[in-house]
């Protein structure tokens, strides 16, 4: 049964001086999808401008996509979302944000661990 | 988009996985000063924190280097350097070592002793079990190179070319900072390329998005000798269904084994279709015979079976947890219980065999430009035997970094500064595909291209047919394609700002055509089967095997194999 995972993501480009605002984008599945999963999908038929990390290390482990899911941090590739259902995506650090979801690991943050 | 206001360091390092970060600490212990240039964030990007917990390193009773030699010549069905597996079966157990000072855990018996597992290839037991896998490993490099305050990281960098100074040594690099979107630059005295595999030139492959062969590309430039790049090792059991978890590996070598899991991997019908612990490749073409004899699963592969492991519910879900922890988990709570599902799996594209070609100093045939880690070519042959990936990494990474910091103190940085015209070459490239195009075609459009017809007429099996269909493809696709490519976004200031990931993309599919291209007449030279190369129209090794060598304006032309290891 194919329904709309839709999704508000916070977009920003400290850079340039653009945002932070909200854009909605809505992907039709039939099945749960990850958000890595939903964030390709908008990136390759939605918004060749929405930057996200990628990188999948296939075993839950790098935390390289995890993102603020509804006020939670949560891991992009272990984390799905259900076909009918709304939901809001952040960067997981708002104080070093790149470029929309994607932040700097660099930049000094209370909760880093390392490695 | 152009920063002159350049760095200078003694060593660059490009790539910060486990050979990048090995060298780093070397080079840093050697007094130099260092900079990594990683394309993500280290630790959290790129193939090393993806491998699996397997160390190959000798110290079971009655085992010796003598042996993992021979394990790992035979292995690799006598294709590879003997002089360099006499490097690394030397310097395995050593480097096991260091990463125990640095933090690293292996898994170790009451006693103290390692708690080595016993994989296809070995001898004895010698797969050494790092906790965390490549990711602990890394994790532990990383504290390590935390000491030394002559290391600096960038994160987050693209290099996109080697520069050579007038007498046509490497002396730094030219680089997109994704931060911000411009390019700059690097001057150094060496330059070590530690920037993994090729793999993602396949459309099934189960390593790093970002395996797309940049420091073989970039050594290629430079004119440096590839080597074996038809060399592509295959891994039997990714999961290809469904596509939330699609890629992800499960290590064959536990699935049947007795000691482990005891289970199996049948067909499409449930039905077994090999006995014994066979090495990567011999798995690889029983699979590949089951899908194409139409005994495939709905999604074209076989099942991992658990279920019917003869081991009882509780010693499975020990032997899982003991043996594959993360693997398990994440597979569960993906809602694939390995006790109750069977899981559909094929071989995909796993560790690139070829690549730069380098002697007993990690030098490769440029100058001051050294290679190590996956990047380089000649170590394993025709097939890699389980562990020793990571020993690789430990072994030639410090190689690197004490042959670049010697090398850096012979010579001092030029005195001329890098002229700005380095850059015009990717600064007209960039200008190109920043135009707005009447057809334009995004960047992964024509990746998704080219990995599909690197995967169909370069895969598990080849031919001349298929292979020279592939190149006339991947020709129109540099002539007709390339010149199409467009990029979405730009700032006003002509910048691409912040993180331009088609950008990224667009520099990376322009790599991969070069090396497909490169991959594919390797391909065709080699006119035999051996290993992960198999050629249905010469189904048979033929003779001594030999290198097959490519370079800038050459045809690919072949090398006897150095047969003077100590260890023979």
């Amino acid at each position: 049964m194919t329904d709309v995972i839709r999704v508000f993501i916070r977009r920003e480009d400290p850079l340039a001086g653009r945002g932070p605002c909200d854009q909605v984008y809505e992907i039709r599945a039939d099945r749960d999808m990850t958000i890595l999963e939903v964030l390709q999908e908008i990136y390759l038929f939605l918004d060749p401008t929405l930057a996200f990390r990628p990188y999948r290390c296939g075993r839950r482990l790098c935390r390289s996509c995890e993102v603020n899911l509804d006020g939670r941090t949560v891991r992009g590739c272990a984390t799905l979302l259900h076909p009918g259902k709304t939901y809001r995506l952040e960067a997981a650090r708002q104080e070093s944000v790149i470029r929309d979801l994607v932040f700097d690991f660099d930049a000094p943050h209370p909760s880093a661990t390392g490695g | 988009m152009r920063d002159i206001s350049f760095q200078q360091t003694d060593v660059l390092i490009i790539g910060g996985g486990g050979a990048g970060m090995r060298a780093a600490i070397e080079a840093a212990s050697l007094g130099c000063q260092v900079v990594v240039a990683n394309k993500g964030p280290v630790g959290r990007s790129g193939t090393t924190p993806m491998a699996m917990e397997a160390f190959q390193a000798v110290g079971f009773p009655g085992d010796s280097e003598q042996i993992h030699f021979r394990d790992t010549v035979e292995g690799g069905y006598h294709l590879g350097d003997e002089n360099l597996i006499s490097i690394l079966v030397r310097d395995a157990a050593h480097r096991a070592k260091d990463l125990e000072a640095y933090g690293v855990r292996f898994k170790k018996k009451a006693d103290g002793a390692y708690d080595p597992m016993h994989h296809p290839g070995q001898t004895f037991p010698r797969a050494l079990f790092i906790q965390g896998g490549g990711f602990g490993m890394l994790a532990g490099l990383i504290q390590e190179v935390r000491k030394h305050p002559e290391v600096r990281a960038l994160n987050d960098v693209f290099v996109t070319q080697v520069i050579l100074d007038r007498r046509g040594a490497a002396s730094g690099a030219i680089l997109l900072d994704l931060k911000d979107g411009r390019l700059k630059a690097i001057q150094s005295k060496a330059v070590i390329l530690a920037t993994g595999g090729y793999e993602e030139l396949w459309a099934f492959n189960d390593a790093s998005c970002a395996a797309c062969g940049d420091g073989v590309f970039l050594a290629y430039e430079a004119g440096a000798e590839l080597i074996d790049l038809e060399m592509l090792q295959y891994y039997p059991t990714v999961v290809i269904h469904p596509p939330s978890i699609r890629g992800t590996l499960f290590q064959y070598e536990l699935i049947t084994d007795p000691e482990m899991l005891a289970g199996r991997l049948v067909n499409g019908g449930k039905q077994p279709f090999f006995q014994g612990k066979l090495l990567r490749d011999a798995v690889v073409r029983a699979i590949w015979k089951e899908i194409r004899e139409g005994r495939s699963t709905p999604h074209g592969g076989v099942y991992i079976d658990l279920i019917h492991s003869t081991k009882t519910r509780e010693d499975l879900t020990r032997a899982l947890e003991k043996w594959q922890p993360n693997q398990f988990h994440y597979l569960r709570d993906m809602g694939f219980d390995l006790r109750e599902t069977l899981v559909e799996v094929a071989p995909h594209a796993h560790y690139s065999l070829g690549g730069v070609a380098i002697d007993e100093e990690a030098r490769t045939t440029v100058p001051g430009l050294f290679a190590a880690g996956e990047a380089a070519g000649n170590l394993h042959g025709a097939n890699r035997v389980s562990g020793n990936a990571l020993a690789e990494t430990q072994v030639f990474g410090a190689l690197a970094g004490a042959s670049a910091a010697g090398w850096a103190k012979s010579r001092g940085l030029e005195t001329v500064p890098l002229p700005g015209e380095k850059m015009e070459g990717v600064e007209s490239l960039l200008k190109a595909w920043a135009q707005k195009k009447e057809k334009g075609i995004r960047p992964h459009e024509v990746r998704e291209n080219l990995r599909r017809v690197m995967w169909e007429n370069c895969g598990v099996e080849r031919d001349a047919r298929g292979l020279e269909g592939g190149m006339k493809k991947l020709e129109e696709v540099e002539d007709e394609i390339l010149p199409c490519l467009t990029i979405g976004e730009r700032s006003p200031d002509g910048s691409f700002g912040a993180y331009p990931q088609e950008l990224l993309e667009a520099l990376e599919v322009r790599m991969m055509i070069e090396l497909g291209k490169l991959v594919l007449a390797s391909a065709l030279f080699r006119k035999e089967t051996r290993g992960h190369h198999m050629r249905q129209d010469f189904p048979l090794p033929s003779g001594e095997p030999r290198h097959t060598l490519v370079a800038k304006g050459k045809d690919p032309w072949p090398r006897e194999v150095n047969r003077s290891g100590a260890g023979r």
